[in-house]
């Protein structure tokens, strides 16, 4: 009965999470979309010049990182393609029916998934040991011991918990639907699943937790390296080398 | 001991700010790069701290925030320090050519400047005398209007009542680099074209100072006062050697003055390289000597200008020039910017130290300059400098040192 009201409790916790990560994402948004006002010419910029192609290649590639620091880049890219290809495999629980790319990208999630611990121990000898810590801010350590803890109870997941996939979906589908929440108790059906689900909870209490204080990069960060490249175009060889 | 304010601390950024404001990681990378952490070691000063605690400020009087719990109160010492940190700052940009996600922090930081001085919190000590500086003299440094151009500009210089080219001398340049500007006229003289200049009354400040302090009450006024006197002597192209004044007058004033400028805009490197490229111009003598130039902030970092100054030294028969390890957009500051040499002196100095030192480890015989602001603290960076070969190494503004050698 205990572990029947704790699991609801979390549903509920979870849907709040999410929504509260949708509001405070709308609301970044809201402030992204505002536009200049005369108030603040000192942005303004003659011209915007600059290959749209080049720019989304930076984004990609994290080229600014490669340019200041090729050691800690190596540890990032990895990093976030791996985070991305977990993120995408994932998608399979919270996604009904499956697309086919979230199917056909399995494979090379689970591989991410190894990698993405080895990445984060990475980037944190890069950091706190290269460079002694000096660029280092307590957030990034938070961020980093969140994201590896995570990440290692995932592999761990996935090698050797080998949690109720099934029961998982079935529990992720009830937390995102809010009409079921309502009802005030769990279904049987998913309850039943879930025995000695310890490792695989712990793993999504904390992905809850991380989930609240996910930076604001994430989304704004890609926009911001994309202009930069365009805005360094548009200098290059001076503004006004033309002019006469 | 808190502040209560109930505006937003996002009003004077653009949406573009805010989200290069949400993109910071603090990965840290900049802190490599900014000049003042350097020679302080104050981390406040750097900007992931300037970042994180302006968004904390945002946080604290967002609109949310206020319609569920009537506002947040800032710590008065948190924006004490925030003040101080942004003010110290001599927005030279390192730390946003630096950055990792890009974010240009050159403009950036102008605005959360401005946000401070709406407060009533900023600018800080002699900053704070430029507007009224501005409106009795024309320039921040309260010296007579009448004397801006009369011990500088020879007399054998023949300025045009009327011309296709103007020439712009800034008002650091006119009364605190004067060898600098002297050259200019000189150059441009030597060029052959006709060029117009305002009266010493008419020619004003740019606003540099006061956009770069938060200070926009007098800009309207001032570029329009400008921009209508350039356009009465029908001036063309408008030439400068100001860097700061280049980037305002390119990227600022056709937002002050409402409407795209009647003329173009050119530094005074580009204006003289076309007229070595033209045949107008020729080095007729020789310097046997070692030069290293440094890029000026707003120059490289700015408006993208880094080619032509090189390549007008290299017309110099004799001369060789030798490079920074940080050079062109990844230059270093002079720590002379951001209107922070007459506050923070000392940090100016120390910061002006360390590319003398490059310079003197580089065994270059001068140090080449290509801005006023530069040139102005490159005397008292000198005197008390006392690394080895200080006593050796000469600092000469690059068309200054052109004049040399015509």
């Amino acid at each position: 009965m205990m572990g029947e009201i704790l699991l609801y409790l979390l549903a509920v916790a979870a849907l709040l999470v999410y929504a509260a990560f949708a509001i405070r994402t709308a609301a970044h948004l809201a402030g992204w979309l505002k536009g200049p006002s005369a108030e603040k010419p000192g942005h303004g910029q003659p011209r915007v010049g600059g290959n749209a192609g080049a720019a989304a290649l930076d984004v990609i590639f994290l080229r600014r990182l490669f340019r200041v620091n090729k050691v800690l880049w190596l540890g990032e890219w990895v990093f976030h393609a791996s985070l991305i290809l977990v993120l995408i495999r994932h998608l399979r629980y919270f996604l009904t029916p499956v697309p086919q790319f979230v199917w056909q990208m399995q494979s090379a999630g689970r591989a991410a998934g190894y990698v993405l611990p080895f990445s984060l121990l990475y980037i944190f000898m890069v950091k706190a040991v290269a460079n002694r810590g000096r660029q280092m801010f307590a957030y990034n350590y938070l961020l980093l011991s969140g994201f590896f803890i995570i990440s290692s109870l995932g592999a761990l997941l996935s090698l050797y918990f080998y949690p109720n996939v099934v029961a998982v979906k079935e529990f992720m589908m009830f937390a995102l639907d809010p009409k079921a929440l309502l009802s005030g108790a769990i279904p049987g059906d998913v309850l039943a699943g879930f025995h000695g689900e310890a490792p695989f909870l712990a793993h999504f209490i904390l992905a809850l937790c991380l989930l609240l204080y996910l930076p604001s990069h994430i989304f704004a960060a890609p926009f911001t390296i994309y202009k930069a490249r365009r805005r360094e175009e548009s200098v290059k060889g001076g503004y006004f080398s033309t002019a006469q | 001991m808190s502040r209560l304010e109930t505006a937003s601390f996002s009003r004077c950024l653009s949406g573009g700010q805010l989200l290069e404001m949400d993109a910071c990681t603090r990965c840290g990378e900049c802190l490599k790069y900014c000049p003042v952490q350097e020679v302080t070691g104050d981390r406040s000063v750097s900007p992931p701290e300037k970042i994180r605690n302006f968004r904390e400020f945002m946080k604290k009087t967002g609109v949310l925030r206020r319609w569920l719990f009537g506002g947040g109160r800032i710590d008065e010492r948190l924006l004490q320090d925030f003040t101080k940190a942004v003010f110290e700052c001599t927005t030279c940009g390192a730390c946003g050519q630096s950055c990792t996600v890009g974010i240009h922090t050159q403009r950036l930081w102008p605005m959360l400047r401005r946000e401070m001085v709406k407060r009533g919190l900023g600018p800080v000590g002699p900053q704070k005398d430029a507007p009224e500086a501005v409106s009795r003299t024309g320039n921040p440094y309260g010296r007579p209007a009448g004397e801006r151009f009369s011990t500088w500009l020879p007399p054998e210089v023949k300025v045009a009542a009327s011309a296709k080219l103007g020439y712009y001398a800034g008002c650091t340049g006119a009364y605190e680099a004067r060898p600098m500007v002297r050259g200019d006229v000189l150059a441009l003289s030597r060029a052959g074209e006709p060029f117009t200049m305002l009266f010493a009354e008419e020619e004003v400040c740019c606003g540099f100072p006061l956009f770069i302090t938060g200070q926009f009450e007098l800009l309207e006024g001032l570029v329009k006062r400008l921009v209508e006197a350039y356009a009465a002597r029908g001036v063309e192209t408008l030439v400068c050697s100001c860097p700061c004044c280049v980037n305002m007058i390119s990227k600022d004033w056709p937002a002050f003055y409402g409407r795209k400028l009647p003329f173009g805009i050119r530094h005074i490197s580009q204006h003289i390289e076309w007229a070595f490229a033209e045949g107008r111009l020729s080095v007729t003598r020789t310097l046997d000597e070692r030069l290293i130039y440094h890029d000026p902030c707003y120059l490289s970092r700015g408006i993208g200008i880094t080619e032509e100054p090189r390549k007008i030294l290299s017309r110099i028969p004799g001369a060789r020039l030798l490079e920074f390890d940080r050079n062109r957009q990844n230059s270093r500051c002079c720590g002379a910017g951001g209107a922070a040499r007459k506050v923070f002196s000392e940090n100016a100095l120390a910061i002006f130290r360390l590319a003398i030192d490059e310079a003197c480890r580089k065994e270059a015989d001068r140090l080449v300059l290509g801005c006023p602001a530069c040139y102005s603290i490159a005397g008292a960076a000198l005197e008390g400098y006392k690394g080895t070969g200080g006593g050796r190494i000469g600092i000469v503004d690059m068309v200054e040192l052109l004049s040399e050698v015509f």
